[in-house]
C-alpha cells in the first residue's frame, strides 16, 4: 500500500478526497474507504442474506470489486450509492444462482424470549419470509432510507412495482412481526 | 405518491426496528481479510499482465519473419509500379503541377490573404 497521508490524517480526511485519491490508485485510501463503509454494507447484506458469513463474504466481494473498478466510478460524491448498487448486485446474483430459502421454523419464538436480541432475529426471520424482491425494496426503504425512485433505479424494478412492494411488503412484515410476538410492530 | 417518498418517520415502529437491529460490528477482522483478498487480486492482476506480455512477445516473433517478408515484397512491387511515376514528379512537368497544386491549397486554406 501506497502511503499518501500520513496514519492519523485519514480520520479527518472528507470522504471527496479520500475517494478522489482512491481513484488515483491510492490503496491505503481505498482500505479509509473500506474502514468506513464496512458497517453500512455488512449490515445491510446482513438485513438481505439472514446469515452473517454469507453476508461477509458477500461485503468482501463488494469491496474487492470496488476496489478493481474505482477507477470507473464518474463521481465521487456517488461512491456510497455506487458501493451499494455493487452490494445489491451481489446479493441479487448470489440468490439468484442459490437454491431457495428454507422459511425459518414460526416457532422459534419459543425458543427466544422477546428481548433486543429476539426481536433482531424476528426481523430477519420475517424479511426472510418475504419474496426476494419485495425484501429488497423494504430493506433498501427502511434500513437505507432511501427513496422508491432511488429503489427502482438501484434495484432495475419498475417504480409502480416498488410501490406495491413496499406496501405489501410492510404490511406482511408487520402481520409477521405480530406472529412473533413483536405486538409493538402494529 | 411521489417518486422522493422516503421512510422519515421516526416513530415508525418498523423503521425503529430497523434502526435497532443496526449493529457496530467488529471491524479488525474483515478488514484484514479485504487486505489479504486485496493483495490476492493484485497478484492475479499482475500475473495476468506478465502472461499477456508474454503471449503478445510469442505472438510477435512466431509472426515478425513472415510480415517482414511480406512488407518487403509489398514495398518492393510498390517501387517496381510507382517508378514512372517518381520520374514524372522530378521532371519540369511534375514540378510545375506540384506547386500549381500548392498554390491552391494555401488559397483555399486562406494563408494567402492579407490581414
Amino acid at each position: 500500500m501506497t502511503a499518501s497521508l500520513p496514519a492519523g490524517a485519514w480520520a479527518a480526511a472528507n470522504e471527496i478526497s479520500i475517494v478522489l485519491l482512491a481513484m488515483n490508485g491510492d490503496d491505503a485510501a481505498y482500505g479509509e474507504l473500506v474502514r468506513r463503509r464496512q458497517d453500512a454494507i455488512r449490515n445491510l447484506l446482513r438485513r438481505l442474506t439472514r446469515e452473517a458469513s454469507l453476508a461477509d463474504d458477500l461485503a468482501q466481494q463488494t469491496f474487492v470489486h470496488g476496489w478493481q473498478s474505482i477507477r470507473h466510478l464518474k463521481s465521487p460524491g456517488a461512491f456510497g450509492a455506487w458501493l451499494r448498487k455493487l452490494a445489491v448486485n451481489f446479493w441479487l446474483q448470489h440468490a439468484r444462482s442459490a437454491k431457495p430459502e428454507v422459511a425459518l421454523d414460526m416457532d422459534l419464538r419459543a425458543e427466544h424470549p422477546v428481548s433486543t436480541v429476539s426481536r433482531q432475529l424476528d426481523l430477519d426471520a420475517a424479511l426472510a419470509q418475504l419474496p426476494r424482491d419485495v425484501r429488497l425494496c423494504i430493506v433498501l426503504a427502511y434500513n437505507e432510507g432511501m427513496t422508491h425512485g432511488e429503489i427502482s433505479q438501484i434495484a432495475s424494478i419498475p417504480l409502480g412495482t416498488v410501490k406495491s412492494h413496499i406496501t405489501r411488503g410492510s404490511a406482511r412484515l408487520r402481520e409477521l412481526l405480530h406472529a412473533y410476538g413483536d405486538t409493538h410492530v402494529q | 405518491m411521489p417518486t422522493v417518498t422516503r421512510m422519515s418517520n421516526e416513530h415508525d415502529p418498523l423503521r425503529a426496528l430497523f434502526a435497532e437491529a443496526h449493529k457496530t460490528l467488529p471491524s479488525a477482522e474483515f478488514i484484514q481479510t479485504f487486505l489479504t483478498r486485496m493483495e490476492r487480486a493484485r497478484r492475479i492482476q499482475s500475473m495476468r499482465r506478465i502472461a499477456l506480455g508474454i503471449g503478445v512477445g510469442v505472438l510477435a516473433a512466431w509472426i515478425m519473419p513472415s510480415v517482414l517478408a511480406s512488407t518487403a515484397a509489398v514495398m518492393h512491387a510498390v517501387g517496381e509500379q510507382s517508378r514512372p511515376y517518381g520520374d514524372l514528379l522530378t521532371s519540369p512537368a511534375g514540378w510545375a503541377v506540384s506547386m500549381l497544386i500548392g498554390l491552391l491549397v494555401l488559397r483555399r486554406t486562406g494563408a494567402l490573404r492579407r490581414r
